[in-house]
């Protein structure tokens, strides 16, 4: 077994930022309870809801997604590379063999990992996955899904979104009382001012579930960066991370086949600029750029051999 | 607009950033052929214009106005049709200066829409490999060709990567068109 900690070392800018997000997401936790007591809505109550919804989740995860994904348990017999490999990188990793190995009937190339705990961790793959990648590429996507085990990922961005669910159920609660006269109140004992104080606490809830979103899915692209780091490590190759990554992405099927001198005629076409990313997507997505993450894997590879020292 | 114009846009000059290119980082670059590596070529689709009417003796007229050029090749016509103008020579910096003032030249004589592509030769892994810059765009982009028509995409996206790292405007990956059978 590896010792993880002496061998793949930290990356302390990763680690930073994880941080930072999450004392922004402590912040925001903070400015929601105050709004609650500002407005007088019973704290417990939302919370009973809340955390009793995300444990529900949290506990349930496995079987849940298998469940919505349609992804069959396979067992060794079945899918003997499967089982093989991932025993091999459990063990490299220091963590059990997951409980379910599964395959989900799907052509489109992906792969996850869920479970409240290594011990009830399942991880499914794609066939389209497993036809699309060479053995080491699917190593390494294996590698990446077991980081996240390891990392324990379903915990932390399960607990962090409870703040995301809170908000949410606020945000609908007050949106339904505004809609049925319960902004209005009485007015001869001074229902105005009670009108005032929960639409300005409506808008506050908009603002923390927007801005909690943000975080939350900026957290979520931190740790898809850390699995990849960890997973990579744990396989022994970042660039076959990153040769799958641009598989999965597709960004090799763009390339064209037609010869350059054949669509010289089509010459006015080159003068329209690549569409750039739309920035709120980005800002709102769980999972950074593919060229980030394989920019991040490179530079991983370069560095490699120094992680040993 | 010189044809190698997005070299100047970026903050490196422009022999800075063709080195950097053959200088990838955990690229070994084959030292054996390293000739090879100082070698270039302008793609160019021909008209009515005077230029392409006699176009061996209007390329050497450029070519005496350009010194450090070591060697000329003019392919007058591929199976596509498209005029080549291979230029050699004995240093890898020399060579751009040379592309760069020849594509200026046939630019000034209103031939600038003429110009499809610039080439630059290279070695990567023992693997030909060659710097496009499409004219149009302004943009460039890797060709790693192999056998059969094939080409070895995957090394191609590195260096896709590494000049977009290195601040070179890199063509989006739909339009890496391939130029087969280059004739250098």
């Amino acid at each position: 077994m590896l010792d993880n900690k002496k061998i793949i070392g930290t990356d302390y800018q990763l680690t930073f930022r994880m941080i930072l997000t999450g004392f922004l997401l402590l912040l925001a936790y903070m400015a929601l309870f105050s709004l609650l007591l500002f407005t007088g809505i019973p704290i417990f109550l939302v919370l009973f809801f809340g955390v009793g919804m995300v444990f529900f989740q949290y506990y349930m995860s496995d079987k849940l997604v298998l469940k919505t994904t349609r992804a069959k348990v396979v067992s060794a017999e079945e899918e003997p590379f499967l089982h093989q490999t991932i025993e091999q990188l459990s063990n490299t990793a220091g963590i059990p063999k997951p409980r379910n190995i599964a395959v989900m009937d799907m052509e489109a190339p992906n792969a996850f990992a869920t479970g409240r705990s290594p011990k009830h961790a399942t991880v499914a793959v794609t066939s389209g996955l497993m036809k699309k990648l060479t053995n080491e590429e699917l190593e390494a996507v294996l590698g990446h899904e077991l980081a996240h085990i390891k990392n324990r990922d379903v915990m932390v961005m399960t607990w962090a979104s409870l703040i995301v669910v809170i908000a949410g159920y606020l945000m609908q609660m007050l949106f339904w009382m505004s809609l049925f006269g319960g902004f209005g109140g009485n007015r001869r004992e001074g229902g105005g001012q009670a009108a005032a104080m929960m639409m300005a606490a409506y808008v506050g809830v908009i603002i923390i579930y927007f801005f909690s979103q943000i975080l939350i899915s900026t957290l979520s692209r931190y740790r898809e960066l850390a699995a990849d780091r960890d997973g990579s490590i744990i396989c022994g190759s970042p660039s076959n991370l990153a040769s799958a990554l641009r598989k999965i992405s597709g960004q090799i099927a763009l390339i064209p086949e037609k010869d350059l001198r054949q669509v010289e005629h089509a010459n006015a076409f080159f003068i329209i600029p690549a569409l750039q990313g739309n920035a709120i997507a980005s800002l709102m997505s769980s999972h950074p750029k593919t060229e980030i993450r394989i920019e991040k894997l490179n530079q991983l590879q370069n560095n490699y051999w120094q992680l040993f020292k | 607009m010189s044809f190698l114009s997005s070299f100047f846009k970026s903050k490196k000059n422009d022999m800075d950033i063709l080195q950097s290119i053959l200088r990838i980082e955990n690229i070994n670059i084959n030292q054996k052929t390293n000739e090879l590596l100082f070698s270039s070529a302008i793609l160019l689709s021909p008209s009515d214009h005077d230029f392409f009417k006699t176009f061996s003796v209007s390329v050497n007229q450029i070519t005496r106005k350009i010194p450090n050029i070591t060697k000329i090749n003019i392919v007058d016509s591929d199976e596509h049709g498209i005029k080549w103008v291979i230029l050699s020579s004995t240093s890898f910096k020399n060579i751009i200066s040379v592309t760069d003032e020849f594509s200026k030249i046939i630019a000034s004589q209103n031939l600038g829409d003429r110009m499809i592509a610039g080439i630059f030769k290279s070695n990567i892994n023992s693997q030909d490999c060659y710097w496009i810059c499409n004219y149009s765009s302004s943009k460039f982009y890797p060709f790693v060709p192999q056998k059969n028509k094939t080409r070895n995409s995957e090394l191609e996206m590195t260096l896709g990567h590494t000049l977009s790292k290195l601040g070179i405007p890199v063509e989006p990956h739909e339009k890496w068109y391939p130029i087969w059978d280059a004739p250098f």
